[in-house]
């Protein structure tokens, strides 16, 4: 297996966490020994107040990338959400943002949440417009990420890795690799994960998503409100042992943990990093 | 094969507006093509009530064990329209006031929102006293809001979200704004003149006239005026309007 290298001049921000509003004050205030913040685009995309207040130390002590979950790739462009995410993204200036290949409502009910779509060519078409519709208006690479699933649609002729690296390489974009995400689907609609990981164009990775996620009687829910599990950890050393040196991000937006607790997963994981990217390739 | 309109349907599903119909779903290993879709439909429950539940956490605490049913009928009756959870309660005012709910429920709704708005809302742009001295249009600051609760309900919340004993309710006038001080939004009682300049100022009225009419109702405040506005700019609750 030969290791990847990045076909974006983009950096290897090290190992990051969420910014979460419970950690806001101490982060700027103690500045931790964590490499990078991931910021929840739409929690800063408004005038002023305690978001901006942080957001701005923030933006002055550390390397930020900014992640969406509102874009709706899969659905019609929202032109409030854009023209405010276009505001947002240029403010803290970082090399990439993301969002979800999902879609999150319709113009008339909002569902928020990340809901699969049908992989389709006609679907790969609309995707790939938006994504370089907006990265075209931004100037700014944009990375696709997988989402976890918990449907598939019967409509669905192309598998989720095949759609995804046709819309990547369509559209000329980057991918933000949720390995958690890759895990979890694989348990609720049954493929190999790491065969998943062999088929997409790990060239195009520029970010890598961590999290723990629920296990319940029947399916895997990902609620970013556990530690990352042993099998995440597995093939998030295969992810690394075949991009290299990427950007990674531990998410835990819910049950969120004290700061060093937080500090502690990044840690882990930078080990883990390590060792994969130690390994003989 | 999905309709044209497949996305229309299947937010309606999730919402609950309509029945679950799995026939669009391929079913998985463990789970049936019902259960995938029940999935997102149970999600949707959970994340919206909550949502709503944070915006409107005095009216929460008001209602009891009545809130699930009551911010569920109004989530039924006003699904989220917009990208930002944060505007999740936008129509509740209205809504409740149709739905007959009481006075100091409304109120404490008033007041749930104008907290919510206060916290995101932009800076306000300091006035100085050479400004002043011109007599300008002015306008409240973008963080700052006027209230005029029915009842105590602002000292109700405030016991409430710090968990300690809550005054009896008690029907009276109260004019309040709620404001932003660094980054925290708090709330104050105004007396009735200066609440009452405020409100004239706020809804366009050049300053000049807004004073003549405080002054006109209430004659005793004239000698204080000069010591309000030099408060209302320490404190950044009025602008110069740029309109």
């Amino acid at each position: 297996m030969a290791r990847t290298v990045s076909r974006f001049a983009v950096p290897d921000l090290g190992v990051g966490v969420g910014y979460r509003v419970p950690h806001y004050t101490q982060v700027v205030e103690e500045r931790p020994a964590i490499d990078w913040f991931e910021l929840l685009s739409e929690n800063f995309m408004v005038e002023g107040g305690s978001p901006i207040h942080h957001l701005e130390r923030l933006i002055d002590a550390y390397p930020v990338a900014p992640h969406g979950v509102s874009l709706s790739l899969g659905s019609e462009e929202d032109p409030d959400h854009v023209a405010r995410l276009h505001k947002f993204v240029e403010r803290v200036n970082a090399p990439w943002f993301s969002d979800h290949l999902c879609w999150t409502g319709t113009r008339v009910h909002r569902l928020h949440d990340l809901v699969p779509i049908p992989y389709t060519p006609q679907m790969r078409d609309h995707i790939v417009d938006r994504i370089k519709s907006i990265q075209d208006r931004f100037g700014r690479l944009f990375a696709v990420e997988n989402v976890s699933a918990y449907l598939a649609y019967k409509d669905s002729i192309l598998r989720e890795q095949d759609f995804l690296s046709e819309v990547v390489e369509r559209a000329d974009c980057g991918m933000l690799l949720d390995v958690n995400n890759v895990f979890v689907s694989s348990c609720n609609l049954g493929f190999d994960p790491v065969k998943w990981l062999d088929s997409i164009p790990m060239d195009r990775v520029v970010q890598i998503h961590l999290a723990g996620h629920s296990i319940y009687e029947k399916y895997r829910l990902d609620t970013h409100d556990h530690p990352v599990c042993d099998e995440v950890w597995a093939l998030y050393r295969e992810a690394i042992r075949r991009i290299g040196p990427v950007s990674t991000l531990i998410e835990w937006d819910d049950q969120i943990p004290s700061l060093a607790r937080l500090a502690e997963e990044a840690d882990l994981a930078r080990r883990h990093r390590d060792e994969a990217l130690n390994a003989p390739v | 094969m999905l309709p044209s309109d497949w996305q229309e349907k299947m937010a309606a599903m999730i919402r609950g507006a309509e029945p679950l119909d799995a026939s669009w779903f391929a079913g998985g290993p463990t789970v049936t093509p019902d259960e995938q879709i029940a999935v997102y439909h149970n999600q949707y429950r959970l994340r919206m009530y909550d949502a709503l539940a944070e915006e409107l956490p005095g009216l929460s605490w008001m209602l009891g064990d009545e809130a699930e049913d009551v911010l569920w009928r109004y989530l039924d009756a006003n699904p989220p329209n917009t990208w930002t959870l944060n505007r999740i309660a936008a129509r509740f005012q209205d809504w409740a006031v149709a739905e007959g709910m009481s006075d100091e429920q409304v109120d404490m709704t008033k007041l749930d929102l104008a907290v919510a708005a206060s916290f995101e809302a932009a800076w306000g742009k300091p006035l100085s006293v050479a400004q002043l001295m011109e007599m300008p249009s002015l306008r409240l600051s973008p963080h700052a809001r006027l209230l005029r609760l029915r009842s105590n309900v602002h000292l109700i919340r405030s016991a409430a979200l710090q968990k300690k004993d809550a005054p009896a309710l008690e029907s009276i006038d109260r004019p309040l704004l709620v404001f932003r001080r660094g980054i925290r939004v708090r709330h104050m009682e105004l007396p009735l003149p200066q609440w009452t300049l405020l409100s004239r100022i706020d809804a366009g009225e050049d300053l000049g006239s807004a004073l003549e009419a405080v002054v006109a109702e209430w004659p005793d405040v004239a000698p204080q005026l000069g010591e309000w506005f030099k408060a209302f700019a320490e404190t950044d609750w009025v602008q110069v309007r740029e309109d």
